[in-house]
């Protein structure tokens, strides 16, 4: 055996253990990945379509409270809807919490990249983006202020997770 | 051939994707095989995400254009023989690597050229799997010569991808296509096309490999390569690649300078460094990046063939199995999958070697 033959199978020998490191360490969660509804493909609900339909015309009519005690009860109902998360994001929106819109919008991004595609009728790119801007400067300014804190340097990181969503990929 | 040749390479390459990504691909995916691969496997049915259908212009073109400028310079020739099952496999690690990254060798350098600076991390992880696979090749790695085969089998890509060119252009109720993400992303499909032609024919022309212009740095150093025709020209073709896409990129408003919220990235270096050197490790053991592969396959070589079938299968697999980085990051499945890579091309090396010999004769084949 010369050297690089040893080199080979030390670095066999790591990469094996390295791989059962990981899929041992890992969270389990096949059986739920499996059977997301988002990977079983979309779904029409009426009743899903009404209350939701509800929801906006509250908004538009300013009754937050009311909009978002109906969206609370949906989304324990649909959870993998991402409709919901979206309006969630826009009451943020309306209480003037852009942190809290954005994390809404990127949940309801994660379930449905359509509202960040603009070749789909859901697209909603400008104001995901003016969100994410507007986090932007409260971000930096508690950053500013407190360099360290956790929250906003998970918010930071969220961010730029958006950013990188937003400018898109080619999947 | 003259200097000018590898210039013109790197000009049609650079300029001619940014143009592509200006008119529809993509950002920064104006030409990308491993996406592209992806798009063609999910057109024909081998996966079915919605967002990743289309039959690429650019993948037939390269491969059409590759096959009719050897055919008119005489230099179809049809081989194999040479370890066609391992090529196959090596084909499926190859796009397994390039979609950890997010990109082949060829988006590396269109990012790099665009400003995402992330990308670095995966020039740095190609160059280290090349140098891997170089101690392997200057240590009597071997995968057989390959001979002059029956005509036929020259054919057979060539021939697959005017198949496909034709379903691209009928559309049958068979052939997937996106309306929406990145599938549905295109520029104009003759535009695509003719740029596909252009770049297969010149490629073939030059020879044109990244991972060969960087594997010759390594073999030479930086002052004997440029005592050497074929290593200068290839190198040439690099630079002038990355200088020519830079300033298309800086035109037309494509450049953003900065590590975060660069189109297909993450923050996973780690991995995409290791997904790089996957790509760099097997494409020097089968002497060639994944575009390298196709434009050998367009001149007959049918070991290249078989790796393109293996790109195909391996962009059905990153889909189906979910292999592929995405702006989150790594996924487990993805991880574990580069870590296989390596320790499947390790094992390779290990057995493929004669030991006490340096380069194979296959891989001493225009080391001029």
């Amino acid at each position: 055996m010369d050297k690089l033959d040893k080199f080979s199978a030390l670095a066999i020998c790591g990469l094996v253990l390295w791989c059962l490191l990981l899929l041992l360490t890992q969270p389990q969660g096949h059986e739920e990945q499996r059977h997301t509804p988002a990977m079983a493909g979309p779904r029409v609900d009426p009743a899903l379509e009404q209350k939701t339909t509800l929801v906006k015309n509250l908004l538009a009519s300013n009754n937050i409270d009311q909009a978002e005690k109906l969206l609370v009860d949906l989304v324990s109902s649909y959870p993998f809807e991402a409709t919901l998360y979206f309006l969630k994001g826009d009451i943020s929106l309306y209480r003037q919490d852009p942190l809290g819109a954005m994390s809404q919008y990127r949940q309801a991004v994660d379930l449905n990249p359509d509202f960040l595609d603009k070749k789909s009728p859901l697209f909603q790119g400008k104001k995901i983006k003016k969100t994410v801007e507007e986090a932007r400067l409260l971000i930096e300014k508690g950053l500013a202020a407190n360099p360290g804190d956790p929250p906003t340097l998970a918010f930071r990181k969220e961010y730029y997770y958006m950013l990188r969503k937003i400018a898109g990929s080619c999947g | 051939m003259q200097k000018w040749v590898f210039v013109v390479m790197g000009a049609i390459i650079g300029v001619g994707s940014v143009l592509l990504s200006l008119y529809g691909n993509p950002a920064n995916t104006g030409l990308c095989i491993s996406c592209f691969m992806e798009n063609v496997a999910g057109a024909i049915g081998l996966h079915d995400n919605p967002r990743m259908q289309y039959l690429r212009p650019e993948i037939i073109g390269v491969v059409l254009g590759a096959f009719g400028w050897s055919v008119y310079r005489k230099e179809f020739l049809t081989t194999g023989g040479s370890s066609p099952l391992l090529r196959f496999v090596v084909g499926i690690l190859l796009i397994v690597g390039c979609s950890v990254f997010i990109g082949c060798p060829v988006k590396m350098i269109l990012r790099l050229a665009a400003g995402d600076i992330g990308a670095l991390v995966g020039l740095a992880g190609l160059m280290s799997g090349i140098y891997l696979g170089l101690e392997f090749v200057e240590n009597g790695f071997q995968l057989g010569k390959a001979a002059e085969t029956p005509k036929a089998s020259g054919y057979l890509l060539p021939l697959f991808m005017l198949l496909l060119l034709v379903l691209a252009v009928v559309k049958p109720a068979f052939i997937a296509l996106s309306n929406k993400g990145g599938g549905a992303q295109h520029a104009p499909f003759f535009l695509s096309l003719g740029l596909g032609l252009l770049i297969g024919g010149w490629s073939q022309h030059t020879q044109f490999c990244i991972t060969g212009g960087i594997a010759r740095f390594f073999l030479w150093g930086p002052r004997e390569v440029m005592n050497c025709p074929r290593s200068t020209g290839l190198l040439i073709s690099l630079a002038s690649f990355f200088g020519f896409a830079l300033v298309a990129s800086l035109l037309t408003g494509q450049f953003s300078f900065g590590l975060n919220g660069q189109p297909s990235s993450n923050d996973s270096y780690g991995w995409a460094f290791l997904g790089m050197l996957l790509v760099g490790f097997g494409s020097i053991l089968i002497r060639g990046c994944p575009l390298r592969q196709l434009v050998a396959a367009g001149q007959g070589d049918t070991d290249a063939g078989v790796t393109v079938m293996g790109m195909l299968v391996g962009a059905a697999l990153v889909q189906n199995w979910g292999l592929a980085g995405t702006p989150a990051g790594t996924p487990l499945a993805a991880q574990v999958a580069v870590l296989f890579g390596l320790i499947l091309l390790l094992a390779v090396g290990l057995l493929n070697r004669r030991r006490g010999y340096g380069i194979a004769p296959e891989y001493q084949l225009g080391l001029d």
